[in-house]
């Protein structure tokens, strides 16, 4: 580089008025300087070619992807209606209400945290599209942070898109985006993250939204994120929260659910039951002194009884080879086939992969067996949907039947 | 002739209750986790169902509790990172806290109930050093099926000759509590 400098500006020297070609070594050359015109001119116009395109490439990320208003949406506010401040950022984003013809109780489902995780957010899409509320109110955000769908994880070579095919041979496409906050939101990372809850966290936490509650109203957009969403809850009086994520296969909290302890009995009688339909999930306890998490902060910080769900994924994994938009939709990975042979996986797994018509299926029966759990624990606050997409129909159907065509 | 089955008919009678009388548990019942997983709290859901009278805490330590109140002791088995994280302690502390229960308990007259409530998804190294741990002082086996898969828990209560029940999925639990406490 000190070589190519060099060179670039031994050619030159500026007066202060004009510039004038000085020899080097004393000599003065004429044909070589034109060549290091052209090539600086030539390694200028490459540089800003790449640029130019990294930067198309960077921004069209930007554009949200259409969500579809389905036949139970009533209202779609922003999540700046409960924290202004948040207006005019890429923190600001869609919630839907689906509310219901009998009152009842209130439900917020959270897509989306995680936007690397795309089975928690088309499970929130599916829902938007399909369900209508027979009794209660749900409030359903499936970009809970929205600044984090609009660039994806550098260095992880992961697409910036997916897409679904629909029976009419339409696509849908998704953003496949990261675990953090665009740093065009927020920058830079602080070394240690000093957490509204008084702990502190690593420094790149302060990006994760999941990592953020309760949040600051006057924080950084991370932090109003999660404020906004703890203003719905408190505000909305919400009575049960699911946040839906996904998890790499060779990590223990695997197809689970995870619980504030307040809502211990109600995730239990949703395993037994999803128990009984057959599809197989654990549980895990919230860990009291694990801050800033969905299931702990607003467990705390709130009335609402609140669990976490996690399903496989391994296009997010750490094991896995190369991340393209086929590992996303089908999760089928020889790396990952490979470790399972050995053992060394938290779900089970072979050479169907773990596609994503399976992971949004899980989370979307897992909903509605916990709404059944809830309706069972608490009939006088009952949240009861209809046409909620079964597993097996998701299965046998693939998600694009129940994605609606985008006109 | 009518001696001979008059003679097998009793040995068979007394053979019966001996066998009804290893294998009956009695209330009050105290239940704690090994290993911190939420198995333990998915057993006190199950038992309210069968209306068992039990008392729970997933870290009682022996030096706290009067076993002589009870007459079984569950524990039911499954470790977590993250459960023995929140706790503040690891395996180690975790196996030593149960064991020293479970002799307390033994020293007391209790029967001691080995109880694997989340089948495959709790077996693994540290779950099963606790279950071979504890399995000298094992009355009875409970588990869920698919965590015997590779004959682990028949093996164990083989050896020692104690029963083990078993169950498909885990509201099966209560089944086995109604038999084995005569609910």
């Amino acid at each position: 580089m000190n070589r190519f400098c060099a060179d670039l500006c031994s050619g030159f020297s500026g007066t202060g008025k004009s510039w004038k070609v000085i020899p080097f070594g004393g000599e003065r050359i004429g044909d070589p300087l034109k060549k290091r015109y052209v090539q600086f001119i030539v390694f200028i116009s490459v540089v800003l070619v790449v640029v130019l395109l990294s930067g198309f490439s960077f921004t069209s990320m930007w554009k949200d992807p259409p969500i579809v208003r389905g036949p139970g949406v009533s209202e779609v506010k922003m999540l700046s209606d409960w924290l202004p401040s948040l207006s005019g950022t890429k923190g600001d984003t869609e919630v839907y209400i689906i509310r219901g013809s009998e009152p009842g109780g209130n439900f917020l489902l959270l897509g989306g945290n995680h936007p690397n995780e795309p089975g928690g957010t088309l499970a929130a899409v599916l829902m938007i599209e399909n369900v209508s509320s027979l009794a209660g109110t749900v409030y359903i955000i499936p970009r809970a942070n929205h600044s984090a769908f609009t660039h994806n994880d550098p260095m992880e070579g992961a697409p910036q898109f997916f897409s679904i095919e629909l029976p009419d041979g339409s696509r849908r496409t998704f953003r496949f985006g990261s675990r953090r906050t665009n740093p065009v939101s927020q920058w830079p990372d602080p070394t240690i993250y000093n957490h509204p809850t008084g702990s502190t966290l690593g420094g790149s936490e302060i990006s994760n939204l999941n990592r953020a509650f309760p949040g600051r109203e006057d924080g950084i957009i991370t932090e109003r994120v999660a404020a906004a969403i703890m203003n719905i809850v408190k505000q909305e009086k919400i009575d049960l929260v699911c946040d839906l994520h996904e998890s790499s296969p060779e990590y223990p909290v695997n197809n689970a659910i995870v619980f504030h302890q307040e809502a211990a009995e109600l995730a239990i009688m949703t395993q037994m039951m999803l128990e009984m339909e057959g599809v197989d999930i654990r549980l895990e306890e919230s860990p009291p002194s694990l801050r800033g998490l969905t299931h702990r902060e607003i467990g705390d910080n709130s009335d609402a009884y609140v669990v976490l769900l996690e399903v496989a994924n391994p296009s997010q994994g750490r094991l896995r080879g190369k991340t393209t938009e086929e590992l996303v939709t089908t999760g089928v990975d020889k790396y990952y086939l490979q470790a399972s042979k050995d053992g060394k996986l938290f779900a089970p797994y072979d050479e169907t992969g773990y596609p994503l018509e399976l992971r949004v299926a899980r989370h979307v029966t897992t909903v509605r067996v916990l709404l059944d759990s809830w309706n069972m624990m608490f009939p006088d606050r009952m949240i009861m949907l209809s046409d909620v997409p079964a597993y097996n129909a998701i299965l046998s159907d693939g998600l694009g039947a129940f994605l609606k065509p985008v006109s | 002739m009518k001696k001979l089955l008059l003679t097998f008919f009793v040995v068979l009678c007394f053979a019966f209750v001996s066998f009804a009388a290893e294998i009956l548990l009695e209330e009050p019942v105290i239940v704690t986790s090994a290993g911190q997983s939420p198995g333990a709290l998915q057993f006190t859901v199950v038992a309210k169902m069968v209306s068992l009278d039990y008392k729970f805490d997933k870290l009682y330590k022996a030096e706290d509790v009067d076993m002589s109140q009870f007459k079984t002791f569950v524990i039911v088995v499954g470790a977590s990172g993250k459960g023995l994280g929140a706790a503040g302690i690891d395996i180690e502390v975790e196996i030593n806290r149960v064991l020293a229960l479970a002799r307390e308990a033994k020293d007391n007259g209790l029967k001691i109930v080995i109880c694997n409530l989340e089948g495959a998804s709790r077996r693994g190294e540290s779950s099963d050093k606790i279950v071979t741990t504890l399995a000298p002082l094992a009355s009875v086996y409970f588990v869920k099926s698919d965590a015997n898969e590779d004959g682990f828990f028949t093996n164990l209560s083989e050896e020692a000759g104690v029963p083990m029940a078993t169950f498909e999925m885990t509201v099966g639990l209560k089944d086995v509590l109604a038999q084995y406490f005569g609910k």
